[in-house]
């Protein structure tokens, strides 16, 4: 026997897995095998069967006929604030959305909405019909597309990500409430942000191809269907503008800042383009590296795909094509000279953070208190005269008791600024 | 019929699960750093191979199909937003239930291991612990048999010096 294995089979030797276990084990899977329906729908089909989904125009739901969803209340910290909720949802800000399709055995049903400014959130409830093919939305992501009859689709698709309800939804669709089990629920959430037109009253259509694994442990893992949903946006229009046609130090560069304007859910700041050109600064795939306290700057298309993560940008800019195919080399086999490089640790480790001037905007209120809700979604776009940094916030935003932006290492009063 | 049939299942599980439950919850207890949560997923172990018995194929053993499960249950659960925002607050500092600090702190090997990266701690565990080849690895993490070695090595490399002696490697 070797010695980790000694070390922790002698270690863990009072942890067993019991008779009690067993017995529970044995006990639900009986209980599985009773309720499981007859009539066996296999999740990844192998002959593509008749498309056969369901498509719903939303309806939103008028006036104050009720609260926000109390899941997405919860991720917007107004779980216990009805006034609140009350309000925006009169504003337009949250709107239940009653539009739901259904197709090879899974629902996918829009919970609610929540708009304002640029941004567009969805948030989905995904519902399989059986164990079957709950089991096979495990580890899956939707694959979809967005449009709108007016507003042009900016952030290309969003980006989708998976909530864990907190309500028992573990590892599959199931839960277990007190010796009952009934099918569970995923939620997902969409953001999209628009580049031009105004949110209110467009109509969005949402189109989802497929459950696909994730491309990292499931890679070749489809759960084939077709949802299309499409409902009239409600969004909140109301804004607060601040104009400062200001010079600012953002880690070491100088740049303009035209204007801060702020919405209930998200912030979008335009910088003067002829300060920024040139800098570096305003390239979204330039990010900052922060190595055990030295930075470096470093491309980020290049760091999804596992490449110039942590080396200089001047360094990898100067590489002849040999070079650089040598250093991915090295990079791809783990190490790039002779320092350990992986793009998830590198997120996480204590000694390597990612601090992207524009992933790194923080909202400071009047009480002291700072606004970065734990989701974010950075995106610049542009007019002829500015970048504009656009932040799409999970979280309610007060407007009136925000006092300063803080943008990388640089603090703007918005007393700076003249409100519009 | 069916009943029987039933019954024989029951019983080659309770056969699994004495021999490979004790590893199962003792792997997912180091890799999740959670004895509760290892509790629940050793146990959603056994259910899935209850469940999914009759899928077993055969292309691999059994032991390396059930421990695929478990990894996969425990990756699932790691990957939850639950995990992550526990992670991110707590990371390092979860090991306050009484089997992590009376056992983990105390091995010097346990402590070490569990504070590995989860993809260096599945092919550690998978391979002193479980000891299943490379190429039994290799179909558990679903990663090529190159890529299970260099993660062994890189594994190994992140050990405290003491602990990589009692570590060989071939």
């Amino acid at each position: 026997m070797n010695e980790v294995k000694r070390a922790i089979d002698s270690g863990m030797r009072e942890i067993k897995f019991t008779k009690a276990m067993q017995q529970r084990v044995l006990e639900k899977g009986r209980y599985r095998k009773s309720r499981k329906n007859n009539r066996y729908i296999s999740v990844k089909r192998m002959v593509p069967a008749a498309v056969c989904f369901i498509l719903c125009l939303g309806i939103i739901a008028a006036g104050k006929v009720k609260l926000w969803d109390k899941y997405v209340a919860q991720q917007y910290n107004l779980a216990d604030n009805e006034p609140v909720q009350e309000k925006t949802i009169a504003d337009g800000l949250a709107a239940p959305v009653l539009a739901a399709a259904k197709d090879n055995g899974i629902t996918v049903q829009v919970l609610q909405s929540v708009a304002s400014g640029s941004h567009l959130q969805i948030y989905l409830k995904i519902q399989a019909e059986n164990e079957e093919i709950a089991d096979g939305l495990v580890d899956v992501n939707p694959d979809f597309e967005i449009s709108y009859d007016r507003c042009q689709e900016f952030s290309g698709g969003g980006s989708m990500e998976n909530y864990y309800t907190g309500e028992g939804m573990k590892t599959a669709f199931v839960e277990e409430r007190d010796g009952q089990e009934g099918p569970d629920y995923e939620i997902y959430s969409i953001y999209s942000t628009v580049g031009n037109g105004e949110l209110e009253g467009d109509t969005v259509h949402l189109k989802i191809h497929n459950f696909v694994g994730n491309s990292q442990t499931s890679p070749d893992k489809v759960v084939e269907g077709d949802w299309e949903l499409s409902f009239k946006v409600s969004a909140d229009t109301t804004e607060k503008a601040y104009v400062f046609d200001k010079e600012y130090s953002i880690y070491g560069k100088t740049l303009k800042l035209h204007e801060i304007k702020i919405t209930p859910t998200g912030i979008s700041i335009s910088i003067d383009k002829a300060s920024a050109d040139g800098q570096g600064l305003m390239d979204g795939q330039v990010y900052l590296v922060s190595h055990a306290g030295e930075d470096f700057l470093t491309n980020y298309e290049s760091a999804e795909w596992r490449g110039d993560w942590g080396v200089p940008l001047a360094v990898a800019k100067a590489w002849t094509p040999q070079e650089k195919e040598a250093a991915y080399e090295q990079i791809e086999n783990g190490t790039y000279q002779g320092e350990y490089i992986d793009f998830w640790e590198w997120t996480k480790d204590k000694t390597h953070q990612i601090v992207g001037p524009w992933d790194n905007i923080q909202i400071k209120l009047d009480d002291g208190t700072q606004f970065r809700p734990a989701n974010s979604s950075g995106l610049i776009s542009e007019t002829d005269d500015c970048y504009v940094i656009n932040e799409n916030y999970i979280g309610y935003l007060e407007m009136n008791q925000v006092r300063e932006v803080q943008i990388g290492d640089c603090i703007i009063p918005l007393s700076e600024g003249a409100e519009k | 019929m069916e009943q029987n049939t039933e019954q024989d299942m029951e019983k080659r599980l309770t056969v699994l699960m004495n021999e490979y439950g004790d590893s199962v919850l003792r792997m997912c207890c180091i890799y999740l750093r959670d004895y509760q949560l290892a509790e629940d997923m050793a146990q959603e172990t056994f259910l899935r191979v209850y469940q999914h018995y009759g899928d077993f194929n055969n292309r691999s053993s059994l032991k390396t199909w059930i421990l695929q499960i478990a990894i996969n249950l425990c990756r699932n659960q790691m990957r939850t937003r639950w995990w992550k925002n526990r992670s991110r607050t707590e990371i390092g500092e979860i090991r306050t239930d009484e089997y992590e600090d009376s056992f983990l702190e105390r091995e010097m090997i346990l402590e070490e291991i569990g504070k590995l990266p989860p993809k260096y701690k599945e092919v550690i565990l998978l391979y002193y612990y479980q000891e299943l080849t490379i190429t039994e690895i290799a179909e558990v993490i679903g990663e090529k048999e190159s890529a299970v070695k260099a993660r062994l090595v890189r594994a190994r490399n992140k050990l405290k010096p003491e602990l990589k002696e009692v570590l060989c490697y071939e």
